[in-house]
């Protein structure tokens, strides 16, 4: 080891190095500075054999960790990260058992720190523990969070991050609570566009037939036209409904499914740019987290998942989807039993029973 | 969890579904669920109207409706013989199902809407067997103990009384040409009374109090043969012409429940 | 399996509205208990053995009833057939059916046999005969006679006695009626037992010995009864008057034959049969056969689904294929006591040519598909992973799928799907890609005369096909090339599906978008705990809970409990939930027989609520008019109210038909 002839500036090489590293931290907040990396910047004077004097390195990095300008990290190994001046600013003047306190917090990063976790990492008594956090909140360091995983967990993070979204749900939370109506809007969007993609609407398509076949007028036989005309008169209130439904079941018989093998239902990508580019959401919604909901869109069983040539997924809506809820209700709910509330009850002889049964003698005169 | 089984049928929430195995929940009181019906008839989840009749469910109704209608012309259904006619729907509860069926509809009868009045003589008549002779039968495909049956062996005896009756009956007739005269052939002549409606009205009008009078003879001469004879009755209902009678079976066979008994394997109950 | 309590009760229902009282009660009896002898019906019934020889001989002779003698003991036992009770209910689809296949004269001749149960041919022919002598005497019908008319005017579909001939040749051949032997009366447990004593006693000397002989006994017990029913199916053996040697198999065919002077009542469109010559052996006995009904039942069915899922042209084109398959298949269920369970690959299918060759002429394949420009479609990369698909499951194919043998290989395969002869002028897609000589050769093909069109036809028909073939459902199965492609159904995957779907239907409704959406994720994805659910359900924790309890309750869904440990507390424990397929299916079934049941009873109660008016419609002098002819205006709005009622009744009944249909018997 070369001596040096002077005793080394001390300062202005932490401050030479802090500026080095001050902009790198800012451009990846993630990043962490191990030995190797400040001798790398060649500020540390190095001997002709090109070894690093680790001794001096040592005291610079302490006269910076001193100042609160670095904070130690072990990831893994000891490493460094650099503190802004201003936040250097607010270690200061902190207890011992203040600053290893907000050590934790700030440690926790954006996942916040359990109370819990800094008493047992930290050995410090439960009220030292509470008086620093008063104080730390006080001067406004760190502030409490609620976390969507461990909702029942008392948490702090530092006051200025947000939590992650492994903490707040991701996009789909808002205040720590499932936002529901928010999903189901994404989700509607998603799906409407999914149907547009999906069907042919043919303005012209009238039915299998070429033309009306002559048997259907001919083929009726006198009970059957007795039984229409019957209808007709019986239950004059029921035509106007019954009209609009067929009304509806035309439109959606128009529309025509595409060819077998068709390739341009929509795929994910296509989906998250179209989401993106047309800004329907504050928040960026991530291909990751768009596909969570087509994932439940499946579930709901209203889009299906087709191959594609390009050997990716594309999305399809289900015909059913076009339905409204009372055309595709099932068979076994018309009569008044399929959802009967007593319908275990429901006996001849009993209490209820098909001869006394309210909901029949509703449901007949509908 | 298998422990339920599938055998828990229906919708399963019975009684014993209150305790849920797994409660990964704190209790909660807010949460409500539905359960214990305050009336008898709660408020219906969805009293929706059915859809509509299609054209295709149409003519499979009809052709349901013309086939059970037809069935219930033909010779092979037995009307119901319940005992009370106001009680409500059919029940086959395993304790009750017995019950509900009269052993004898004529024990029974209601004296002022029960006995046969002029106008009730279109009405289609009632039997309580069928009547087999009006159905062709393969009787090798049956087993041999119901070939007699079949044949109308049984109650030879019974059906050689009643052709004397008739005989008498017949040389009564035998002077009048009434529409109802072909009647004992057991072929149903409601068409033909359809066709005579307006002209032989005059004419059945007569004959009817005539018959009744032959019936009334002849039936009291039957009772007294027959008395030892085993369903009598029901021997009646098969071989009898079936637009009279009901009047005549009443006279005559109100103590038929006890003829039945004496054929019943294990005396039963008939008093309920 | 015994049915359950409430199927005995719809059946015992269901016989009771078509044959009254006393079968009815025979036949409860005989439901609940079993085999019983008369004398202990006799006990059960408190009915007469009188009373009871002629209920039974109703019940066997409408097929209601086994019966058989044991020779030890000399009694005869009795036995319920409960598949025929439930036939009864859909005696109106089966009508139907025949109606659409064969015309009006075969819907008459099956009212017929439904009203006679079994029955030998001359039998047949007597009510025929009978009843056509009645109109020649311009007499009405006389009231044991069957008849089917109304107003006593309008004249029976069939209108000659070789008509009905060739009616019944034609329901016999596709196997809608069945000749009836002997053995069809003893009950299935009965026929099995007897052929084991048989066998035990041919073979075996009387008893087996160790395993081996006990499954070669099983083997030719399985034989022995396959060959009774191979014996008893119908082969066609109709004797034909000379000089008319015209082939009787003909269904759409017979269209072009020379019309009866007298065929005045059949209509013009529907299917056609005429006497052409053919005369059955009159002591041949026949009824109808359920088993083969049921087949076109779920062909119904199936093709409902096809309309549901893809659209209305296709589902016709399918209709049409399965048309095609229902010839080849006698029952819907293989059963494994009888049938030799071959591992055949594929079942009976059809070529798209075939197919096309008998679609009727008014169904239009170049409507029902939406169009796309020829880059948008790539049926080659389809076929590609259809068959990497198959070799992954490792399903040998038949004929294989790779191009380019045969003489009928389609001309293009890629981007030919441009469908330029829709008829549909709001084509939003330019005509692209001209450089592709593929589809030059198409469009030059549409412009070409009658041949032409013809393959033009097949390209737009196997269109549709592909798409059956490509639905989440798999409507079809590609087996091979020949004749522009063979097709195969594998219907027990298809009906599980729409089973599926029709349970899907049900959680919506009665649980709601959340339910469904539950339920839907635990089938798919398995046994899953309740955090899970909450992030993949995207459904709020506490609503999560509620609904899962909701669902338990109502036996829709169950939990599991893996301790994680010796102790089994609360906390150390994993809360597993999942949905039961099965059960979910069973409860339907139950559920649908409970609301058939009520339907019935409560149509009972509304008939005799309504019974003055429908006493007036009974009445023997006016039965056979229309009641508008003779009922007042009271009564006759009476009785349309009434009417209403009971169609209303009678079509729940046929739609939850449908549903137990699809779960117990497609």
């Amino acid at each position: 080891m070369v001596s040096s002839s002077s005793a080394p500036d001390l300062a202005g090489l932490a401050t030479r190095i802090y500026d080095e590293l001050l902009p790198l931290q800012k451009e990846d907040s993630y990043i962490v500075f191990h030995q190797n990396d400040i001798f790398d910047l060649d500020i540390i004077p190095s001997d002709p054999q090109g070894n690093h004097d680790v001794n001096l390195a040592l005291r610079v990095l302490q006269k910076l960790t001193d100042e609160k300008l670095l904070k130690v990290v072990h990831d893994p190994g000891m490493g460094w990260k650099v503190r802004t001046r201003e936040e250097a600013l607010k270690y200061r003047g902190l207890t011992t058992e203040e600053d290893l306190v907000y050590s934790y917090v700030d440690e926790a990063e954006d996942e916040g720190a359990w109370t819990k976790n800094i008493k047992s990492r930290s050995n410090l008594h439960e009220a030292v523990i509470q008086a620093a956090l008063k104080k730390l909140k006080s001067r406004n360091l760190i502030s409490e969070m609620k976390s969507v995983e461990h909702p029942a967990r008392k948490m702090y993070i530092k006051s200025n991050l947000s939590p992650n979204d492994r903490a707040t749900g991701g996009p789909w939370y808002t205040d720590g609570e499932l936002d529901t109506v928010f999903i189901d809007t994404i989700m509607n969007t998603l799906f409407d566009y999914i149907l547009k993609k999906t069907f042919y609407f043919s303005k012209s398509y009238g039915g299998p037939m070429k033309k009306e076949p002559k048997k259907v007028i001919k083929k009726m036989s006198p009970e059957e036209a007795r039984a229409k005309r019957d209808q007709v008169l019986g239950a004059e209130k029921s035509e106007e409904e019954l009209d609009e439904k067929s009304k509806r079941m035309k439109y959606y018989e128009k529309n025509l499914p595409m060819p077998a093998g068709y390739q341009a239902y929509p795929t994910l990508d296509e989906l998250t740019v179209w989401i993106e580019a047309h800004k329907f959401f504050t928040q960026t919604l991530t291909a990751s987290d768009l596909q969570q909901l087509l994932d439940v869109l499946e579930f709901d069983d209203k889009i299906e998942k087709v191959f594609i040539a390009s050997g990716g997924l594309a999305y399809r809506a289900l015909r059913k989807s076009m339905l409204n809820e009372d055309d595709r209700g099932s068979v076994l709910n018309e009569a008044p039993c399929g959802r009967c509330p007593v319908f275990d009850l429901c006996e001849e002889g009993g209490p209820v029973g098909p001869s006394n049964c309210e909901y029949f003698n509703e449901w007949l005169l509908l | 969890m298998a422990g339920r089984g599938r055998g828990r049928g229906g919708a399963g929430a019975g009684a014993g579904a209150g305790q849920l195995k797994g409660a990964t929940w704190e209790y909660d009181a807010s949460i409500q669920l539905e359960s214990k019906p305050a009336d008898l008839f709660p408020k219906h989840p969805n009293l929706r109207k059915p859809a509509p009749i299609t054209t295709k469910e149409r003519r499979e109704i009809d052709n349901f409706k013309k086939l059970q209608d037809q069935i219930h012309r033909g010779p092979l259904y037995t009307q119901p013989t319940k005992r009370d006619p106001n009680a409500p729907a059919k029940t086959f509860g395993e304790e009750q199902f017995n019950k509900q069926f009269g052993t004898n509809s004529k024990a029974n009868m209601d004296p002022f809407h029960g006995v046969e009045t002029y106008s009730m003589r279109y009405a289609p008549k009632q039997r309580t067997l069928p009547k087999l002779s009006d159905q062709p039968f393969n009787k090798t495909l049956f087993p041999e103990e119901l070939w007699s049956t079949l044949e109308g062996e049984e109650g030879q005896e019974v059906r050689n009384h009643l052709n004397r009756a008739m005989e008498r009956k017949e040389a009564m007739l035998a002077s009048m040409k009434a529409a109802e005269n072909g009647a004992g052939s057991g072929a149903g002549n409601g068409a033909d009374n359809g066709a005579d409606k307006g002209a032989g009205a005059d004419a059945s009008a007569k004959t009817k109090i005539l018959l009744e009078k032959i019936h009334k003879v002849a039936g009291d001469e039957d009772n007294e043969e027959l008395e030892e004879e085993q369903d009598a009755e029901d021997v009646d209902d098969a071989y009898e012409d079936e637009d009279l009678g009901e009047d005549y079976n009443a006279e005559g066979y109100f103590d038929d429940g006890e003829d039945d008994q004496e054929d019943e394997a294990d005396g039963g109950d008939e008093n309920y | 399996m015994a049915p359950s309590k409430n199927a005995v009760e719809l059946m015992a229902l269901l016989v009771d509205e078509a044959y009254g009282e006393l079968t009815s009660r025979i036949f409860t009896i005989l439901l609940r208990r079993g085999r019983l002898p008369i004398r202990l019906l006799s006990m059960h019934t408190l009915l007469t053995p009188r009373q009871l020889r002629h209920g039974l001989a109703v019940l066997i002779q409408q097929g209601l009833v086994y019966h058989n003698l044991e020779v030890d003991t000399g009694t005869t036992f009795y036995e319920a057939n409960d598949d025929a009770a439930y036939g009864l209910a859909r005696a109106g689809k089966i009508m139907d059916v025949a109606e659409n296949r064969f015309g009006p004269a075969a819907r008459d001749v099956v009212h017929k046999l439904f009203l006679l149960g079994h029955c030998s041919v001359s039998d047949l022919v007597t009510a025929y005969e009978s009843k056509n002598k009645d109109h020649a005497n311009g007499n009405a019908e006389g009231s044991s006679t069957i008849t089917n008319d109304v107003n006593g005017q309008s004249v029976s579909p069939v209108d000659s006695i070789g008509q009905l001939h060739s009616v019944l040749i034609q329901l016999l051949d596709s196997g809608f009626v069945e000749p009836v032997v002997r053995s069809m009366f003893h009950s299935p447990e009965d026929t099995h037992s007897m052929i084991e004593r048989q066998i035990l006693q041919e073979s075996f000397g009387g008893s087996t010995k160790g395993a081996k002989q006990k499954d070669e006994l099983k083997l030719k017990i399985k034989n022995r009864m396959n060959a009774i029913r191979a014996e008893r199916e119908w082969k066609g053996n109709a004797k034909k008057r000379p000089l008319n040697g015209e082939h009787i198999n003909g269904i759409n065919g017979t269209n072009k034959r020379r019309r009866l002077s007298n065929g005045s009542s059949t209509v013009s469109g529907d299917p056609l049969i005429e006497d052409d010559g053919s005369r059955l052996d009159p002591t041949l006995v026949i009824h109808i056969n359920y088993e083969k009904c049921n087949v076109a039942l779920r062909n119904e069915a199936l093709v409902a689904f096809a309309k549901e899922r893809i659209g209305e042209i296709t589902s016709l084109i399918f209709a049409q294929g399965l048309a095609i398959l229902e010839k080849k298949i006698p029952r819907c269920r293989i059963n494994p006591s009888i049938d030799k369970v071959v591992d055949l690959p594929d079942g009976p299918g059809f070529t798209t040519k075939e197919l096309t060759t008998v679609l009727s002429k008014a169904v239009n394949p170049g409507t029902g598909i939406g169009k796309a420009s020829s880059g948008e479609v790539n049926t080659r990369a389809l076929e590609r992973l259809e068959s990497r698909k198959h070799k992954s499951e490792e399903v040998k194919i038949e004929g294989d799928v790779s191009m380019g043998d045969g003489p009928d290989e389609e001309p293009t395969i890629n981007g030919h799907t441009h469908l330029s002869d829709i008829e549909d002028d709001d084509d939003p897609f330019e005509e692209g890609d001209k450089s592709n000589p593929a589809k030059r050769r198409k469009l030059v093909t549409f412009q070409a005369e009658s041949s032409g069109d013809r393959e033009n036809r097949l390209e737009l028909v196997k269109k549709h096909l592909m798409l059956l073939a490509t639905d989440d459902a798999k409507f079809l199965r590609r087996t091979g090339n020949n004749g522009y492609g063979e097709w195969t159904c594998d219907f027990e995957t298809l009906v599980a599906k729409m089973q599926e779907s029709e349970v899907d239907a049900l959680l919506l409704e009665n649980f709601g978008i959340s339910g469904h959406r539950l339920a839907r994720m635990l089938r798919r994805l398995g046994k899953l705990d309740e955090k899970t659910m909450v992030d993949t359900a995207k459904l709020k924790p506490k609503d999560i809970r509620t609904k899962l309890a909701e669902m338990q309750m109502a036996g829709v869904i169950d939990i599991q409990e893996v301790p994680r440990d010796s102790n089994r507390t609360t906390n150390r424990t994993i809360f597993l939930w999942f949905f039961d397929e099965a059960r979910a299916a069973t409860m339907v079934t139950e559920h649908t027989y409970k609301a058939m049941s009520r339907i019935l009873q409560r149509l009972d109660i509304e008939r005799r609520r309504a019974h003055d008016v429908l006493a007036l419609t009974k009445r023997s002098d006016v039965r056979d008019f229309d009641p508008e002819v003779y009922l007042d205006a009271n009564q006759l709005n009476d009785f349309r109210a009434i009417d209403a009622k009971i169609d209303n009744l009678l079509c729940q009944i046929g739609r939850l038909d449908g549903l137990i249909g699809l779960f117990q018997e497609f």
